[in-house]
C-alpha cells in the first residue's frame, strides 16, 4: 500500500498529489551503526512515533556501494590517512544487501514506508530491487548527472535536496526531470551539520515554491534538535515535505548534533502538526470559533435616535452609532447603504437596533433603555414633571419578554394613607384582569385612550374622563393608541392584587422590574 | 466599497446599476411576471369569484417593480406590500420611487466614470436607451396610483405575524427561496388566500432554458476562472428545488421566447451571476469586463421556462401563525 492521504488511499504507485500534508521523512542514514539489530530497534522506535502521532512516516536509508563509491586510496588504507574524512564512518557502518533487506522488510511490516538515498548507480539498482516508492537525492549528489540520469531511468518520483546549489543548477535539475517525465520534489536544505538558526534561510522555501509551482517543496533540516520551532516556520513558509535525521541513543551510541532521538522526532512531528493547524496553508479564511461574536461586541451598531415609524425610510438623522453591534443587526459600516433606502415593517423604537433581524430576544438592558427613552418622550410630550422620589417600575405579568403585550409602566408618586400613581401603557398593551381586596382606586386619563373592562362590562375612557374602581371589582384595561392615566387610590398595599389568571405570579417581585429614566 | 451618491439621499453601489443594466438588456423577468400574474388573477377570479384581493404581498427578486406595477394598475384599491430577500432589490425600488427628474441620469453619469477604464462595461453603459428607459420607470413610480404600494426592507422571513394577505406573489429565484421561507410565507395568508410562487424550472426539466445553455455555462466558468485569479472562491449556483407537490393546488409551466438578442440576454445572465455579496465592487467590475471581453457572440433563440405554483391558504396556516 503506497503512502497517501487517507482520502486518496490507493494500491497504485506513490504520487506527490496524494501524499499526506506534510509528508514526514526520517532519515536513518548511518545511525544503524552498521548493526542490523540496532537498526531494527531504531525502526521499532520510529514505528512507535508513527503510531503515537497518527502519521505515516517514510523512513530513509543511505546506500553506497563502497567498493566502487570510495576512491581506491580510501579502500586500501594507504598511509597518511584517508582521502575522505567520511570513509572511515562509511566503512564502519556498512551493511550488506541482506542486512538492508531485513531492515526494509521490518520497516514495512510495521507500517513504515522505507526508501533510500543512493549515492551511486549500483545503489539506484538496489532501490529498484527493494521496490521503493520514491528515490531521494542528497544535496551532494544533486548535480551528479550520471547519477541523476540513472535515477531518472527508474521513472520513480524523486525527492531532491538542493542544499548548496545555485539557481541555475536547480533550474537544470527541474528541466531535466521534467523532460524525463519523473515527478520531482525539491527540499530546501542547508548542508551545514548542524545548521545554526541564523543560517537556515527558510524563506528559500517560499522562493522555491514561487519559482517552481509545479513541484512540491519541502525542507530537510539539520538544525539542532533543541531548535524545534524551526519546523513550524518551515510549515509556515509552505514546506509540504519535512525531513530530519533520526537515531537511537544508547549507553554506547551517541547521536550527532543534527539527529533526533525518537522522543525528539515525536516532539518534532507534533510541532509540525501544530504548525499545519495554525497556518492552514492554502485554505480560504474562515471565522475562528467565537470570532464573529467577539468582533460584533466591539463594533458599533446602528440604533434609532427616536422612534422610526413603520413605513418610514430611515435617514441619517434618525439613527446613531453605538457599541455593541448585535448579531443580526446592521453594523456601522452599513450606514451609507441603508440611509435613504431602509424602510421597516414595524416601528423601530428609540434606542432599538436597526436591521433585518427578528426584533425579539434582544438584551433586556437594551429594551429597558428603549422603554426608558420612550417613557421620557411621553412625559415630555404630556408636560409631566416627575418628583425625584418617584419610583418607576415595569409591570410584566407574563414575563419581561411579553411586556409589550401584557404590562404597564407604573410611576409611584407617593403612597401614604392615599396613593397616587401615573400609569403609562404603550400601544397594544394590555393589563390582565385583577382585583384589589383593600384598595379603592380612581383612574383619570391624561392623554390617549384606554379600554376598561369592569366585571365584564367594557368602557372606553378618553382624556379627562374618570372611573372609580371599587374594592373586589375585577377589572382589566388595554389601549390601542397608548395611554397615560393617573391612579388615585387608598393606600397601596403590596400583595393586595389578585389576578384572574392563576398563571400570573402573586408575588409582585416576579412580575416587576425597576426602571431608571435617563 | 464604491458608493454612488443619488439625489434621493441614498448611496447606491455598482451592483444596483448592474441590476438596472441587466433589466434593460434582458426582458425575461418582465415576460415571466406578466404571464404569471395574468394566470394568477385569472385563476383566483375563476376559483373564487367573490374573493377580494385587497391585501397583497409581493416577494420580488431582481425583477422588483414589475409585478408591483402590474398589480397596482389592475387592482387600484389593493394595498400592496413589497419585500425581497435581498436588500439591494428593495433599495433599487426605493430609489426609483424617489429619483425625481435627473436622478437616474446623475447616477449613471457617476457610473460611467467608474467604468471608464473597462471598455466592455463602458460600452454597455453608453447605450443611448439606458437612461431614458429608467427615467420612464422612475416616472411610472411617481404616479399617485403607486402610493398604495409599500416597500419594506425587512426580510420576508421577519414580517410581523399579524400581517395577513389575500395574495402573496413570490417571484424570487433560488437559493433564497427554500421550504422554510415558503412555510413562513404561508403563515401570512388569510384563510382562502393564495400563495403564488414563480420559479425557474430546474435544469433537468428545463433544458430548453437559455439560462441553462452551454453559452451561459461557458460564460460563468470564464467568470469564475477570472475570479480565481484574484483569489476569490467561485460563485456557486444553487440547485435546490422546492417540492410543492403536496401543497400546490395547481402547477403551470410558462414557456416563452424572449425577444431580446441572445447576446444581450447572455450579458444579462452574466451580470446577474456577478451580483454575489462576497465580491468587492472593484473586482466584480473588472472580472465582469474581462469576461465580457472573452465571450463570443451567438445567435440562437432565447427561451425561458418557469414554473408557477398556486398554494391555497388553509386552517393549518392560520394556526401556525397564531401559535
Amino acid at each position: 500500500m503506497t503512502i497517501s492521504r487517507p482520502e486518496n488511499r490507493s494500491t497504485g504507485r506513490f504520487r506527490f498529489e496524494d501524499m499526506p500534508d506534510p509528508l514526514f521523512c526520517l532519515d536513518m542514514a548511518n545511525n544503524h551503526q552498521g548493526d542490523v539489530e540496532h537498526g531494527m530497534k531504531l525502526i521499532n522506535a520510529v514505528a512507535g512515533v508513527a503510531q503515537r502521532t497518527g502519521t505515516e512516516i517514510m523512513v530513509k536509508l543511505q546506500f553506497r556501494q563502497l567498493e566502487s563509491f570510495l576512491h581506491p586510496a580510501d579502500r586500501f588504507a594507504y598511509p597518511d590517512g584517508p582521502l575522505s574524512r567520511h570513509s572511515k564512518r562509511f566503512e564502519e557502518t556498512a551493511l550488506t544487501r541482506d542486512e538492508f533487506r531485513r531492515l526494509v522488510g521490518h520497516a514495512r511490516s510495521l507500517g513504515l514506508h522505507p526508501y533510500a538515498t543512493p549515492f551511486d548507480e549500483a545503489s539506484v539498482d538496489l532501490c529498484v530491487a527493494f521496490d521503493f516508492e520514491v528515490i531521494k537525492i542528497g544535496s551532494c549528489s544533486a548535480y551528479d548527472w550520471p547519477l541523476l540520469r540513472k535515477v531518472a531511468s527508474t521513472r520513480l518520483p524523486v525527492i531532491c535536496s538542493v542544499g548548496g546549489l545555485a539557481l541555475n543548477e536547480i533550474d537544470d535539475i527541474t528541466d531535466s526531470f521534467r523532460s524525463s517525465g519523473c515527478p520531482l520534489a525539491l527540499l530546501h536544505c542547508i548542508a551545514a551539520y548542524p545548521t545554526p538558526v541564523e543560517h537556515l534561510q527558510l524563506d528559500q522555501i517560499r522562493q522555491l515554491k514561487e519559482r517552481y509551482p509545479q513541484h512540491p517543496i519541502g525542507y530537510s533540516g539539520h538544525e539542532s534538535p533543541e531548535d524545534i520551532f524551526v519546523v513550524g516556520l518551515a510549515v509556515a513558509k509552505g514546506a509540504t515535505i519535512l525531513e530530519r535525521h533520526v537515531g537511537l541513543p544508547t549507553e554506547t551510541v551517541t547521536l550527532n548534533a543534527y539527529s533526533l532521538s525518537p522522543a525528539q522526532a515525536e516532539a518534532w512531528i507534533h510541532e509540525a502538526q501544530r504548525a499545519v493547524r495554525a497556518c492552514a496553508n492554502g485554505q480560504p479564511r474562515r471565522d475562528a470559533p467565537g470570532e464573529r461574536e467577539s468582533l460584533m461586541s466591539l463594533r458599533r451598531g446602528i440604533y434609532a435616535r427616536h422612534a422610526i415609524p413603520a413605513g418610514k425610510t430611515v435617514t441619517e438623522a434618525d439613527v446613531f452609532l453605538a457599541m455593541p453591534c448585535l448579531e443580526g443587526y446592521f453594523h456601522a459600516g452599513k450606514l451609507y447603504e441603508i440611509v435613504g433606502s431602509f424602510t421597516p415593517f414595524e416601528t423601530i423604537h428609540v434606542n432599538m437596533p436597526v436591521g433585518l433581524s427578528v426584533r425579539d430576544r434582544l438584551p433586556k438592558s437594551l429594551v429597558m433603555s428603549s422603554i426608558a427613552a420612550r417613557v421620557n418622550e411621553i412625559l415630555v410630550e404630556a408636560r409631566i414633571e416627575l418628583d425625584v422620589n418617584s419610583r418607576i417600575e415595569l409591570s410584566h405579568h407574563y414575563g419581561f419578554e411579553r411586556f409589550f403585550e401584557y404590562g404597564a409602566v407604573i410611576i409611584e408618586v407617593l403612597n401614604r394613607d392615599y396613593c397616587k400613581k401615573l400609569i403609562i401603557q404603550f400601544p397594544d398593551q394590555s393589563h390582565p384582569a385583577h382585583r384589589h381586596h383593600q384598595k379603592e382606586e380612581t383612574f383619570q386619563v391624561i392623554s390617549g385612550r384606554m379600554k376598561l373592562v369592569l366585571n365584564g362590562q367594557e368602557k372606553e375612557l378618553r382624556a379627562g374622563e374618570t372611573q372609580v374602581i371599587e374594592r373586589d371589582v375585577m377589572h382589566s384595561f388595554s389601549t390601542d393608541s397608548g395611554v397615560v392615566f393617573e391612579e388615585i387610590s387608598t393606600t397601596h398595599i403590596k400583595g393586595d392584587s389578585e389576578y384572574e389568571d392563576p398563571n400570573i405570579p402573586s408575588d409582585p417581585t416576579f412580575r416587576k422590574t425597576e426602571l431608571v429614566l435617563p | 466599497m464604491i458608493l454612488i451618491e443619488a439625489s434621493t439621499g441614498q448611496r447606491l453601489r455598482p451592483i444596483h446599476l448592474l441590476l438596472m443594466l441587466y433589466r434593460y438588456l434582458s426582458g425575461i423577468y418582465q415576460l415571466g411576471d406578466v404571464a404569471a400574474l395574468n394566470y394568477v388573477k385569472g385563476y383566483v377570479d375563476g376559483y373564487a369569484p367573490k374573493a377580494k384581493l385587497e391585501q397583497i404581498l409581493t416577494v420580488s427578486g431582481h425583477g422588483i417593480g414589475e409585478p408591483e406595477i402590474w398589480l397596482s394598475d389592475r387592482l387600484p384599491m389593493a394595498n400592496i406590500d413589497t419585500v425581497s430577500f435581498r436588500l439591494m432589490n428593495t433599495q433599487l425600488l426605493q430609489f426609483l420611487r424617489t429619483a425625481g427628474p435627473g436622478g437616474v441620469g446623475a447616477i449613471f453619469a457617476q457610473f460611467r466614470k467608474i467604468v471608464a477604464s473597462l471598455p466592455s462595461l463602458a460600452e454597455l453603459v453608453e447605450d443611448e436607451g439606458l437612461v431614458p428607459y429608467w427615467e420612464l420607470q422612475a416616472a411610472e413610480w411617481s404616479r399617485p396610483r403607486r402610493s398604495h404600494v409599500n416597500v419594506y426592507s425587512d426580510s420576508p422571513l421577519n414580517m410581523p405575524g399579524a400581517r395577513t394577505y389575500d395574495l402573496i406573489y413570490v417571484s424570487h429565484g433560488l437559493p433564497y427561496l427554500d421550504t422554510l421561507a415558503v412555510s413562513k410565507l404561508r403563515g401570512h395568508l388569510h384563510l382562502g388566500g393564495w400563495l403564488a410562487v414563480l420559479v425557474p424550472t430546474p435544469g433537468d426539466l428545463g433544458s430548453e432554458r437559455f439560462a441553462d445553455s452551454s453559452f451561459v455555462s461557458a460564460a460563468k466558468r470564464l467568470f469564475n476562472d477570472r475570479l480565481a485569479l484574484r483569489g476569490y472562491p467561485p460563485v456557486r449556483d444553487s440547485c435546490q428545488r422546492i417540492d410543492f407537490t403536496n401543497v400546490a393546488s395547481k402547477t403551470e409551466y410558462i414557456r416563452f421566447s424572449v425577444p431580446a438578442s441572445a447576446k444581450n440576454v447572455l450579458v444579462g445572465e452574466l451580470l446577474l451571476y456577478s451580483m454575489h455579496e462576497h465580491l468587492s465592487d472593484r473586482v466584480r467590475l473588472e472580472v465582469l469586463a474581462e469576461t465580457l471581453d472573452g465571450i463570443g457572440t451567438t445567435e440562437v433563440a432565447v427561451r425561458e421556462v418557469l414554473e408557477l405554483f398556486m398554494v391555497e391558504g388553509n386552517n393549518d396556516d392560520q394556526q401556525a401563525r397564531e401559535s
